[in-house]
């Protein structure tokens, strides 16, 4: 019996690549088809044809089990052996942040009134940090969508204690700047994604990178008094159509390249079979 | 005046002392041979022995903070008795000398009695399970017999294992990886909360420990043997299936109850060197059999209690679990409130089963004289708790039940070995096919 499982797993086995983890799993469902057959001996059955049927039967839709399997073991998130250090070093952050708060306010080395910022900057480092590792996390699978929504709310919570900062503790005039740098900051960077990732759409967000900072810019020059309001205004008005005759450039450059001769595709080899991995147990 | 040696206690003596409130601390062995032992010999190898393991001859000492072994001085009478007796006799002396309890402040924590009747002795011992387990006794047996014989023929050498008594030795069998994980295992597998007990009368200050045991002959357990042979399972498997189903019939449980019982298993498995490795101590862990109700007939309840023990067999820290929080507890605590801490957090199970395993009759043997019969049993439990232990020897296999009890507990347990019986009658006449 335990023979004609083998020769069954043997053959199965070959839907999916040969890993370390799917000849683990190989071995696991030989014994949980063995064990399959040892119940049903016990409960009495005696014809080893049916033990057999049935055993394999118990399995289910063991192809979808398997490509599922694989699926699951590349995707498999690796070990983490420092958990319980990350554990204690996060506590430990909580209560040194605390107490360091606790211990300047009282000490009156940081007023009340702005020792509270002590405790939020941490805890909008900690999202931060949150964001960045799940946007990391899905980035890995080459899904850009969601790490670009959670740098986008970093920048907007970094930029709002950048803010609160600079408004209890210094009197620099234009503090309220700071949410329109954030603007131009997520543009900025999401446009920079955009490329790396080679989304289809980054050029045209490029351009519009260009039209929203150039506004901003001549606002912001414009408050400050750095740069008149006349004739400061060509630099949003010439950004427009530097936008318009970029994209239109674009669009002939790729008009053109789909003309082109089109590339031979790679010839497919076929690869060989190890045979000792399927057959080793 | 010199001063006396102190020993450490270990992990598991501690355990152990603690386990007092469930049960008497004693193991016990009593073997039969088929002529007389020469009593110079034994009382020589006994010292020589005694000796050699310190703690054989130390007094327990309880402190708040940390408890210890204080090395005492005794003579071999404090060991060894021998009496001659009528055959009539024999039974009720072994009974009464097997149900006695050491102390833990007396100078000696084992006892030794050869018991003459008929030109015949028989071997009786107890040991304080603060010294070691069943899986050391049968070491501790074995050796005694080889160092007998090695006096009887002129070599009187004394050979017994005299190293660590750690708890820790149990990880030397895995590697860096897996050692980190099962030393970080501090689940509290006691903690099952399972109220099925067994049927005794109440407590009563009048109970007496008693060893009941009972014998499944050997055409029987031979028959018994085949069938689990045919099916793949082992005797274990067998007999806890036996057992689970008797207990339901016995303690008229609802078949459709889930019902759970610890069984021991000898961490030595774990161990590199096995028995031969460290020193005469514990190393006694358990695994949980669930099983979510009875069978029809045994056959069902086995293929149940297979579901539940080959979890535990796959899992290669069987047994290990729950050590660290025990290591953490009596380190970071001091000793009185750690066993308060552990009293707290450990349910004592209600029922249990102990295979104790095969008594070698060649390994056992004294110059000649054979080991015609003997089992080994667990230590004498107190109401409500009870235990089945298991020794196999010359093809028979021995059940005892200790227990503090009275003559209907007496009678309920004679009972419930007649179901059993029973039961292993109905599952070898239910697979007679395989039993030939």
């Amino acid at each position: 019996m335990t023979e004609r499982f083998k020769k069954y797993l043997e053959q199965e086995f070959r839907a999916i690549p040969p890993t370390k983890g799917a000849m683990e799993y190989r071995k696991a469902t030989l014994v949980r088809l063995e064990e399959y057959a040892q119940d049903a001996r016990i409960k009495g059955m005696t014809d080893e044809d049916a033990i057999y049927h049935l055993a394999i039967d118990s399995l289910g839709d063991f192809k979808s089990t398997l490509l599922k399997f694989n699926e699951d073991l590349n995707n498999r998130p690796k070990r983490n052996n420092r958990r319980l250090l990350i554990t204690f070093a996060i506590c430990f952050s909580i209560i040194a942040v605390i107490g360091t708060y606790l211990v300047v306010s009282l000490l009156h080395a940081v007023p009340w009134r702005t020792s509270w910022l002590i405790l939020v900057g941490p805890a909008i480092a900690s999202i931060i940090a949150l964001l960045a590792l799940n946007g990391i996390a899905i980035a890995k699978r080459k899904s850009y969508t969601i790490p670009r929504v959670f740098l986008a709310i970093s920048i907007v919570l970094a930029s709002t204690f950048v803010f609160l900062v600079l408004l209890m503790t210094t009197t620099l005039p234009y503090t309220w700047f700071t949410f329109l740098v954030m603007v131009l900051l997520i543009f900025a960077v999401d446009t920079t994604i955009a490329f790396l990732a080679k989304s289809k759409l980054a050029f045209l967000e490029s351009q519009a990178t260009l039209v929203v900072s150039s506004a901003l810019i001549y606002v912001m020059l414009g408050i400050a008094h750095i740069m008149p309001w006349h004739p400061g205004w060509l630099l949003p008005a010439l950004a427009a159509p530097v936008a318009v005759t970029a994209l239109i450039l674009m669009l002939v450059h790729r008009s053109n390249k789909k003309k082109g001769p089109k590339v031979k595709k790679a010839e497919i080899k076929p690869t060989t079979v190890d045979e000792k991995y399927y057959t080793e147990w | 005046m010199k001063r006396k040696q102190k020993i450490k206690a270990e992990l598991w003596d501690k355990m152990q002392y603690l386990f007092r409130n469930y049960y008497d601390r004693m193991v016990h062995a009593v073997l039969y041979y088929d002529g007389l032992i020469d009593i110079p010999t034994l009382k020589t190898v006994l010292i020589g022995t005694t000796e050699k393991v310190p703690v054989l001859h130390s007094s327990f000492h309880d402190s708040a903070i940390d408890p210890y072994w204080v090395v005492e001085d005794y003579v071999v009478d404090d060991i060894l008795t021998v009496k001659e007796v009528s055959q009539d006799a024999l039974e009720d002396e072994i009974e009464n000398f097997i149900t006695q309890c050491i102390p833990v402040e007396s100078k000696v924590q084992f006892k030794m009695a050869v018991l003459n009747a008929g030109g015949k002795s028989t071997l009786c011992m107890i040991v304080n399970h603060m010294c070691f387990d069943g899986g050391d006794f049968k070491y501790f047996l074995k050796r005694l017999a080889s160092n007998y014989n090695s006096a009887i023929s002129g070599a009187p050498v004394i050979d017994i294992k005299t190293g660590t008594r750690s708890y820790d030795q149990v990880y030397t069998k895995l590697d860096a990886e897996d050692k980190e994980v099962a030393k970080n295992l501090y689940k509290n597998i006691s903690q099952v909360k399972d109220e099925h007990y067994f049927p005794l009368s109440p407590d009563h200050p009048s109970d007496k420990s008693m060893v009941n045991r009972s014998k499944v002959d050997k055409e029987t357990f031979a028959k018994f043997r085949k069938i689990g042979k045919h099916y793949g399972v082992t005797v274990n498997d067998l007999m806890l299936a036996v057992y689970m189903h008797s207990l339901y019939e016995f303690g008229n449980y609802p078949a459709t109850d889930t019902v759970t019982i610890p069984c021991m298993v000898d961490l030595r498995r774990h161990i590199e060197g096995g028995e031969e490795a460290g020193g005469l101590t514990n190393h006694t862990g358990f695994m949980q059999c669930s099983v979510e109700g009875v069978g029809a007939n045994v056959n069902e309840t086995l293929v149940k209690v297979l579901h539940s023990v080959r979890k535990s067999k796959k899992d290669k820290y069987m047994g290990l679990y729950s050590l660290p929080l025990l290591k953490l507890a009596y380190t970071i605590l001091p000793y009185a409130i750690s066993e308060i801490a552990i009293k707290i957090g450990y349910l004592n199970p209600l029922i249990g089963m102990s295979n104790i395993g095969v008594l070698d009759p060649v390994a056992l043997s004294l110059n000649g004289l054979n080991l015609v019969d003997g089992f080994m049993t667990g230590a004498v439990k107190y109401k409500p708790y009870m235990q089945l232990a298991l020794t196999s020897l010359n093809g028979e296999l021995t059940m005892t039940i200790a227990i503090r009890g009275n003559a209907n507990d007496k009678k309920a347990v004679g009972e419930f070995f007649d179901i059993i019986h029973r039961n292993i009658a109905d599952f070898i006449e239910h697979n007679k096919q395989y039993a030939e």
